[in-house]
């Protein structure tokens, strides 16, 4: 079976309405039937491991989280103060999304979970505000990506050990992109503004000190939540995902307190959860089968391969490199890529001249792009389930970012190769 | 289908009211199982060794209960570009093929699974030494279950359904 | 058939057959590097090659190895505690203080004792399974010196999540806490765990120096990787295509012995020189004993286990 064709198929079914999950899962399906040497055995086999990972729990844990914090009033009582506080400032949500990225960033390792919590809490805040709900939407997805390029990163982790580089160096090498990244959404933020003159910012006029004061002690008990899974696994108490888990348990204790969670809020909490984490899991499950199947065929190499074999001048192989890793990105999820794409791309780096440190930051950031690509952008995904929306207007709200985003590799790519040290 | 209607539509929802009571038990669980695990490894001398694994495979089952409860409100993730261009007869031919294409894959799988469940059902898990069979099983009830859930939309071509407590992205 | 044109399908590859060989180490690990490149070497320009899949691609070790079981996969090397999951016994080549060190796992990889327990394993599981590849001596790391079981009492150890690894750390006087090892890193630099055990490619590999100051000489799993194929697809090979592999896979074997040993005396060389992580040699005997009585008794291999060590002893 040609994976050109079961690449087509993926295309055409996902064009035709057929659940993104099962558009992965009949191509793979195929491979197998034309494929003497496998049975329907394996996919049964990378469906279940597909999701059996300590580290994807969380994915669930985020997205309880989120959905917890909501139905205990405490997202209210933050919203109160940072609208508050934040009056009069043109831009002033779609800012504080940007800063709960980068604060966050901290916390997560993973973009999906940061689309996860933070598209439930803010989009549709932003949206009551009078900002489209495109650019709601694109700023929360982008801005998500910021989570994988700060430590801890699970990518720059697998990266790390693929490559046999130094997790530290790699971790430290994500803080000056990250800041790249940041400061163009925030660029782009207030050049926006000036078109946006639909957003309403500022309706609690009049809000003296004083109120403000009392705002800010009510929210504080919430800053808990952010401060237990930051400074939990900072402080080394948890994993990332136990502190997820350990989030929800502060979140549910504060929620029982302000009286706002009842048994009833709680279930319900819990069902949407269930709901949205089965829905974004589905599709992860049945993109590490159609992984597996690329894999097996040397998909992913033979590409690099064969385009990298085109040059030897390090700026011509770094455009090649990021054309190739924007493709995969598209329709591989990360780590899967990483897995598979690093072991061919790092013993390139040293025969251009380049730094495999500096590469594997290129490599994280492309495929953390491809989160937002269709056809298989697990971040639209998440968004779209997350907020309601569907996941053509996700992609819509993206395209802008796509620019900036772009705009954003080519200073990670080719500034430390000027600059010499690449 | 000779049974009436209505006693489809019961049948249905006792079927999907199982499938998200077992979901939602699973995600409760797996909150618990990591909240477990932490806390012990802070007040116990010996950790507890299980709550990974167990933690892990009540996350699976999950997926795919969930899974298969989506299915029953028609909520998977679609893309929607193409069917919301064409006529109103046209989009239902088109949510009639996804049925089509959902009902065959989710038979395959299905059906091909058992096998591999019997193939699976000596290994035994490493920490808590249950049967792999008992995992694997996961996704093949959850595509036993996406398939009685998709045949209503292969004979109707409604992609929309009413009065679910999720809302379908279409 | 797929665009790689690596499957036996194939009109184009004439009567060449190709293996599909899967494991979970970087392609730069000496069993990948030395190992498999050998056998390779030796099957070159026959009709039988062996095409690798390494750093897991096609699944992880407990995956793979489903996978040659389920016959999607034609071959996998893994450690003997994923190969006990077929066959319990077999878990005996990864307990504690068994082998002295690396050679005499090497002197004894084709010992009667031990080609019992590969046939045994075959009957079992349906695979055949090949003698073991030299894949490491695990050594314990944290941020103290270990040189007795009261060092140990108060340390959170990762250890793989299998029960043989814990069986060991346990009787050692450890608290094992099962993890995954890509999590590993991130545990140790935050604290999440204390300390970890590992052979020095990997300790190296994934950077652990960074973030553990000691490293006590413990040696207490001397380890190697098998080589297990499914017996369908050894069944379909010719008498000459099986002494070929067999073969090649017995070169494969001294090649990586060698290379593991010189990447362990150079990575330890590399550690005594620099400041990142302090080696301690130690005397065993303590953990030793304490190992060995626990094991000797009570487990499924225990018989055999008390066997292969009088083997040595001789
Ligand atoms: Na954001
Ligand atoms: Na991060």
């Amino acid at each position: 079976m040609s994976i050109s064709i079961l690449i087509l198929l993926l295309l055409v079914l996902i064009l035709l309405r057929v659940p993104v999950g099962f558009a992965l899962l009949v191509p793979s399906l195929l491979y197998i039937v034309f494929d003497p040497q496998a049975t329907f055995g394996i996919a049964i086999q990378q469906l279940m491991n597909g999701g059996n990972s300590f580290a994807l729990l969380a994915i669930p844990m985020f997205v309880l989280l989120g959905n917890l914090a909501n139905a205990s009033g405490i997202t209210d009582r933050m919203y109160d103060f940072a609208s508050a506080s934040l009056r009069g400032v043109r831009g002033g949500l779609a800012y504080v999304n940007v800063g709960t990225s980068v604060g966050f960033s901290l916390v997560s390792g993973a973009a999906i979970s940061d689309a996860a919590a933070m598209g439930k809490i803010q989009v549709p805040q932003m949206v009551k505000r009078g900002y489209p709900a495109g650019f709601s939407l694109g700023l929360t997805g982008a801005s998500s990506l910021i989570a994988p390029m700060v430590p801890p990163s699970i990518p720059a982790v697998v990266y790390a050990i693929t490559a046999g580089v130094s997790v530290s160096s790699l971790f430290v090498a994500g803080i000056f992109p990250a800041l790249v990244i940041t400061l163009l959404f925030i660029a782009y933020v207030a050049l926006k503004m000036r078109k946006l003159t639909t957003v309403q910012e500022g309706d609690e006029k009049g809000v003296g000190a004083k109120r403000l004061w009392i705002l800010f002690l009510r929210t504080l008990p919430a800053v808990g939540a952010p401060v237990i899974v930051l400074g939990g696994i900072l402080a080394g108490y948890f994993t990332p995902t136990e502190a997820s888990a350990a989030g929800v348990v502060y979140v549910l204790v504060l929620g029982l307190i302000y009286r706002g969670l009842n048994p009833k809020a709680l279930l319900g909490a819990l069902r949407t959860s269930t709901a949205t984490s089965a829905s974004i899991m589905f599709i992860v499950v049945n993109a590490a089968l159609f992984g597996w199947v690329l894999a097996r065929e040397r998909v992913p190499q033979e590409l690099a391969e064969s385009v990298l074999g085109l040059t030897e001048n390090p700026f011509v192989f770094l455009i090649l490199l990021n054309l190739v890793l924007l493709a995969i990105g598209a329709i591989i999820e990360p780590t899967s890529a990483i897995l598979i794409l690093v072991p061919v791309l790092a013993p390139l780096a040293p025969l251009f001249g380049l730094d495999p440190i500096h590469m594997g930051i290129v490599i994280i950031f492309n495929l953390m792009i491809g989160l937002l690509t269709p056809p298989i952008g697990l971040v639209l995904f998440t968004l779209s389930e997350v907020t309601g929306y569907p996941v053509k207007t996700v992609i819509r709200g993206a395209v802008p970012f796509y620019g900036i985003m772009l705009v954003a590799l080519a200073a990670i790519s080719f500034v430390p190769l000027m600059l010499g040290i690449g | 289908m000779s049974a009436s209607p209505s006693a489809l539509a019961r049948l249905k929802k006792v079927i999907a009211g199982f499938e998200e009571t077992v979901a939602v038990t699973f995600l409760a669980a797996v909150t618990v199982l990591l909240v477990t695990q932490f806390a012990t490894r802070y007040l116990l001398a010996n950790p507890l060794v299980w709550t990974e694994e167990v933690s892990r495979y009540a996350f699976v089952w999950m997926i795919f209960m969930g899974s298969a409860y989506l299915a029953s409100k028609n909520a998977h993730i679609v893309v929607t570009f193409i069917s919301d261009l064409v006529s109103r007869s046209a989009s239902k031919w088109i949510v009639r093929f996804a049925a089509a294409v959902v009902i065959v894959a989710s038979v395959v799988t299905a059906w091909a699974g058992i096998e591999f469940l019997d193939q699976m059902s000596g290994l035994l898990s490493p920490a808590t030494g249950i049967s792999m069979a008992y995992i694997y099983a996961a996704p093949v009830v959850g595509f036993a279950l996406i398939t009685i859930h998709s045949l209503e939309y292969l004979i109707t071509g409604s992609g929309v359904v009413d009065g679910g407590e999720v809302e379908p992205i279409v | 058939s797929g665009t790689s044109g690596s499957n036996e399908g194939d009109s184009a590859d004439g009567d060449v057959r190709t293996l599909r060989l899967s494991h979970f180490m970087e392609p730069s690990h000496p069993i990948e590097a030395c190992g498999m490149e050998a056998l390779r070497n030796h099957l070159d320009g026959s009709t039988l090659q062996v095409e690798t899949y390494p750093a897991a691609q096609l699944g992880g070790e407990t995956e793979s190895l489903e996978q040659v079981f389920s016959g999607n996969l034609d071959m996998s090397i893994n450690g003997p505690s994923f190969i006990g999951v077929y066959y319990e016994p077999f878990n005996v080549l990864d307990a504690g203080y068994l082998f002295e060190n690396a050679e005499a796992l090497r002197d004894l990889s084709d010992s009667e004792a031990v080609l019992g327990v590969l046939e045994d394993a075959q009957e079992a599981s349906g695979m055949k399974v090949f003698p073991g590849w030299y894949y490491g001596t695990r050594y314990i790391t944290a941020n103290t010196p270990v040189e007795s079981p009261d060092d140990l009492k108060n340390l959170k150890l990762r250890t793989p999540d299998a029960p043989l690894y814990k069986t060991n750390i346990t009787a050692m006087g450890g608290n094992p806490t099962p993890m995954a090892l890509d999590e590993l890193y991130l545990a140790l630099q935050q604290g999440a765990v204390d300390a970890q055990e590992n052979p020095f490619p990997t300790i190296k590999t994934m950077n652990l120096q960074e973030v553990q100051d000691h490293l006590s000489l413990t040696g207490h799993m001397v380890q190697a990787l098998h080589i297990s194929v499914g017996e369908t697809v050894w069944e379909s090979l010719t008498a000459d295509e099986q002494t070929l592999l067999e073969e090649g896979i017995a070169a494969g074997a001294e090649a990586a012995y060698d290379c593991v040993v010189e990447q362990e005396e150079s990575i330890r060389a590399e550690f005594e020189a620099g400041d990142d992580i302090e080696v301690h040699e130690i005397d065993v005997t303590e953990f030793r004993d304490a190992v060995r009585a626990e094991l000797s008794e009570g487990q499924p291999f225990s018989e055999l286990y008390r066997e292969l060590i009088a083997a040595q002893e001789q």
